[in-house]
């Protein structure tokens, strides 16, 4: 063996060895949310812990699907509503307002094309007291509605930002084209730039959504019955009752995760198809 | 390929315009109730039940029963209420249990709060404070049903003036040391009452390698470790406020008290104990004793270990117990409907037979505050409470020994409300002992917050 | 004609989104600045009362502000700092063909899509105090400590524990975007690199760092804002690391001071505003 082929191989051992550790300090919390979630409720608080269950059990995943046991599907319902009504809105107002940065010139673009990020310093926990107060006092306090308002508003810029980056790749040639089979600007963007950046909508659609998903802060200030929780704050209410289970929680923690990675996979595989087939690029 | 994904435009179109659609006409569901001007339509001159022309009205009820079962139980009553009042419509606001309960009423207070709201007594009394509670319609409720609360009840129950009252009272619990009797007479050890007591048996029991610890103390940043601490400070004469109504957090009593809890620690299970923690420790035997609440005797009867068990109250000076009251409130700025409507829900679940199905929602947690109601034959027929009638007596001894910060020679001072429901307390308690703070400086740090509290 | 078309059809698609975050992010900022100035009382009933700057002063007179705003700097200095530094170097490691790369990419992912509280259910299963896997690892089985550390319970190592946390959910968002970038490189940048006989970090210092500065400076100043703003993952993983959104946080709704949660905010952004003005000038050089 050459001295050469020597060091390539102790360079692979180590490359897969730094790629293993990497995977375990990314997966070992799974491991557990997995494993926790098979095992009964006693052996998950017991002294010394076990590593894998003693017992495989699936009694948790049913109990949280039980409305009378565990209100998980109330909650995802409400997150859901929530989800998908805030992503669609700002999905709509991104493309509209994505076109008209992109391939519209009016006066106060340039402008508007570079201070759209700004806002992004208005988010958070800067803007829970006026948003309470005001929300509040128009009578949208513990409404699901006052959620996805603010939903729609936090992710719009980014929703803008991405979607004329997309629209930025559409070559002009292909809208003047239409202009001349006579498709008007809300036709042009039906027929022309919707069905060309299907993966990068998708994408927003899905940023949008997970942001809506996951949010915690506005959930918990704007909710107040837990009949209209969402899965972040109804979840963490369950944790903090004496009487939560393990299991159930972290059965209820991967179920909850199910979605946003699905949707997640999907548009990455919508946006490979995409730069493979030599069409928009992402 | 075209056609296809011309379709696929169309769809999501389709989709998107539905989806707008659906948000903009969408019907708000759950509207909260608003400040309409009474003018809207002549009321009907409260003094006529059965007056059948009455206008529709609907009132909403917002409690902290998280647990399916007891809301389920509430929508029990509430059916039967409405059959009775037809014209009343009772929405259920369940909203999350303790940890949240404070922040949710804050926020609430913005909103239009509910018309009637499950509190203890802190949050009564932050209600009232903040001029969110109607009084008058709360006394009216009250003065139906003159001198059927217990005494020890009435006292938590006026306000500072003494002329009014914070809430109509449906049920209490009162906390104190549960300790496991048959290992303390194996030890020969005295009943954890006294300061001393509590010290001695905490240390004979204490023994970290194998796990085993002395006490149960609460520690966590949250509620249970004021309630807990305030026992000792109480016992030893050492009150939150004086008879002023001000701060009085660094005063020697108080260090002094302080100091035990710390030394107290020592001896107990570590970190961050709340009311898991404490039952946990409890109930599998790693403690002999802890402070908890009368929420324990179900588990205790559920696990056979009733037997074993007693019930004492912290003494030095005098005896003191943490009690707290369930309350309802009534919201001020409500139409003159609503406010009937909510005064009759009110006066109906204090009702004998209503109570007693409220307090059966939680059997033995929750106890009676009406001594018709205690010795009720639909209240005792119940399997849990079968199961503690022998310490029936420590418990109603532990009700008339009830002490708690804020009540200052018979003055019931409001500003308490502030006080315990932003925490600052509980944070001190939980520096004391987990972060291991000086108690002298943890005093005059909680002074100062008190007093900012106060001043607001 | 055509040209006024088109301005009005811009005018009319930009409109709904302008207006939105005009009503819902401009007015809202507005209506903070005012109730800066004001006591607001709980029962909306009763009206705000003008205090002048009353809010400001008490918060920069409170020392519980100071730390919060020194534990949040720091907290943001290094949750940015090593979560960019991780995702840069696993966007290098990766950035080669390899088996298993498809899945390995994926995974990486995880954290950063999965919502943070079911990531904050395992972190605190583990670290628990008497049943986590990791009290057992060390105190049991590696008798590394005497007694079970308090995780969670107690600041130093709950910040610790805040902070791999964070780094460990967010350096993803960081290695996503250098890996777009690093696979534009041209690769034979490199190559002549090596003829030139550079070492590796020469390499790195001349060539890939100068390629992925435009992508730095946004995950930087993203990252920044984000981190810096932060309640859900530090209120909810531990109530013992106060930065200055859970310092915000219970002014608003613990201690039911609205107004000097308001003057908080705008001391917030302040500070963000200046460091973001001061990044794009002095290290960025834009503009």
């Amino acid at each position: 063996m050459s001295k050469k082929k020597k060091k390539k191989i102790v360079r692979g051992i180590f490359f897969y060895a730094g790629i293993l550790l990497l995977m375990a300090a990314i997966l070992i919390p799974f491991f557990f949310m997995v494993t926790v979630s098979l095992k009964s409720a006693k052996e998950a608080i017991q002294v010394p812990p076990t590593v894998l269950p003693e017992a495989l059990t699936l009694q948790h995943y049913k109990d949280i699907f039980n409305a009378n046991i565990f209100p998980f599907l109330k909650y995802f319902k409400n997150s859901l509503y929530v989800s998908v009504l805030a992503a669609s809105i700002s999905l709509v107002f991104g493309i509209m307002a994505g076109y008209a940065l992109s391939k519209l010139r009016f006066p106060g673009r340039m402008t508007i094309s570079n201070s759209f990020y700004c806002v992004y310093m208005f988010s958070g926990i800067l803007l829970i007291v006026p948003l309470y107060r005001l929300l509040s006092s128009i009578g949208l306090y513990n409404r699901r509605e006052a959620l996805i308002i603010i939903m729609v508003v936090q992710t719009l810029p980014t929703s803008i930002y991405m979607l004329k980056g997309f629209f930025d790749t559409i070559p002009q040639e292909i809208e003047e084209a239409g202009k001349i089979d006579g498709l008007n600007y809300v036709q042009s963007i039906f027929y022309i730039v919707i069905p060309i950046s299907v993966s990068g909508i998708v994408s927003v659609f899905v940023y949008a959504f997970m942001i809506a998903w996951n949010d915690f802060l506005y959930a918990t200030i704007f909710l107040s019955s837990s009949d209209l929780f969402t899965l972040p704050i109804g979840l963490n209410s369950l944790f903090n009752r004496p009487d939560y289970i393990w299991g159930r929680m972290m059965a209820a923690a991967l179920v909850t995760s199910v979605p946003v990675v699905i949707m997640y996979a999907f548009s990455e595989f919508l946006m490979k198809k995409g730069t493979t087939e030599g069409g928009v690029k992402g | 390929m075209k056609k296809m994904k011309k379709t696929l435009a169309a769809i999501l179109a389709a989709a998107m315009t539905l989806s707008l659609a659906a948000c903009g006409g969408k019907e708000p569901e759950n509207v909260p109730k608003q400040d309409t001007p009474s003018a809207e339509s002549p009321t009907p001159a409260p003094s006529e039940p059965e007056n059948e022309e009455k206008n529709p009205v609907t009132i909403q009820f917002m409690h902290s029963m998280v647990q399916e079962e007891r809301q389920q139980a509430i929508q029990g009553l509430i059916d039967k209420f409405e059959e009775e009042y037809d014209w009343i419509t009772v929405e259920q606001v369940p909203t999350d249990g303790e940890s949240t309960y404070d922040t949710k009423l804050t926020a609430f207070a913005g909103g239009g709060m509910p018309a009637v709201i499950e509190v203890n007594q802190n949050r009564a009394k932050w209600l009232v404070g903040n001029e969110l509670a109607d009084l008058s319609a709360i006394r009216e409720v009250i003065e139906a049903k003159p001198g059927e609360y217990y005494d020890a009840i009435l006292k938590i129950n006026t306000t500072e003036d003494g002329q009014n009252f914070i809430g109509v009272p449906v049920g209490g619990w009162v906390q104190g040391i549960w300790y496991n009797k048959t290992a303390f007479d194996e030890k020969g050890l005295a009943a954890p009452d006294t300061w001393e007591n509590i010290l001695a048996a905490a240390k004979a029991f204490h023994d970290p390698d194998n796990k085993k610890y002395g006490i149960a103390l609460p520690t966590v940043d949250g509620a249970f470790s004021e309630q807990s601490f305030s026992q000792f400070a109480l016992s030893v004469g050492a009150n939150a406020l004086n008879a002023d109504g001000e701060a009085d957090f660094d005063s020697d009593k108080m260090i002094e008290a302080l100091t035990f809890y710390k030394e107290l620690y020592q001896y107990s299970i570590q970190g961050s104990n709340g009311t898991t923690e404490v039952k946990d420790a409890l109930l599998n035997g790693s403690v002999p004793m802890g402070i908890y609440s009368t929420y324990i005797l179900k588990d205790l009867i559920n696990e056979g270990m009733m037997d074993d068990f007693g019930f004492a109250l912290v003494t030095k000076e005098t005896s003191a117990s943490y009690g707290s009251v369930g309350m309802l409130s009534i919201s001020d700025g409500l139409s003159d409907e609503e406010r009937e409507a909510a005064i009759l829900f009110v006066k109906f679940l204090v009702e004998t037979e209503n109570n007693v199905a409220w307090l059966h929602m939680a059997p033995g947690g929750q106890q009676p505050v009406m001594p018709a109601v205690a010795s009720d034959p639909a209240y005792l027929d119940n399997e849990i409470i079968k199961g503690f009638e022998a310490l029936s007596p420590e418990i109603s001894a532990a009700f008339g020994s009830i002490s708690l910060f804020g009540i200052v020679d018979g003055r019931n001072f409001v500003s308490m409300g502030n006080v315990t429901s932003s925490n600052v307390i509980s944070r001190a308690i939980y520096d004391l002992t987990v972060n291991d703070k000086d108690p002298a400086e943890v005093a005059a740090e909680t002074q100062k917050q008190i007093e900012d509290l106060i001043s607001q | 004609m055509n040209r006024k078309k088109e301005m009005t059809a811009g005018f009319l698609f930009i409109a709904p989104s302008i207006l939105l975050i005009v009503l819902l992010i401009g007015y809202p900022m507005i209506y903070n600045f005012i109730i800066s100035f004001h006591k607001v009382p709980v029962n909306p009933k009763k009206p705000m009362q003008f205090v002048n700057f009353a809010n400001f002063t008490k918060t920069l007179a409170d020392p519980s502000f100071y730390k919060a705003l020194g534990v949040t700097v720091f907290f943001t200095l290094l949750v940015v700092f090593l979560s960019t530094a991780v995702g840069l170097a696993v966007a290098i490691l990766l950035n080669r063909r390899f088996f298993g790369k498809k899945i390995v990419k994926a995974l990486i992912l995880l954290p950063y899509i999965v919502p943070s509280v079911s990531l904050i259910f395992a972190w605190k299963y583990m670290f628990n105090n008497t049943y986590g896997i990791v009290n057992y690892l060390f105190v049991d089985v590696l008798g590394l400590f005497e007694r079970a550390p308090l995780w969670f319970d107690r600041p130093a190592s709950a910040f610790v524990l805040v902070t791999l946390f964070c780094v460990w959910k967010f350096f993803p968002y960081a290695f996503m975007s250098f890996y777009a970038i690093l696979q534009t490189i041209d690769r034979t940048l490199y190559e002549a690199a090596d003829v030139d006989g550079a070492n590796g970090w020469q390499k790195f210092k001349v060539i890939t760092l100068q390629e992925i500065k435009p992508v730095l400076a946004t995950v930087v100043t993203l990252r920044t804002i984000w981190v810096f703003y932060m309640y859900t993952e530090v209120a909810l993983l531990s109530g013992q690391v106060k930065t200055i959104s859970v310092y915000l946080y219970e002014n608003a709704f613990s201690m039911r001071d609205m107004g000097k949660a308001a003057a908080i905010s705008i001391l917030l952004f302040a500070i963000i505003f200046s460091f973001i003005m001061l990044v794009r000038k002095k290290v960025f050089k834009y503009e």
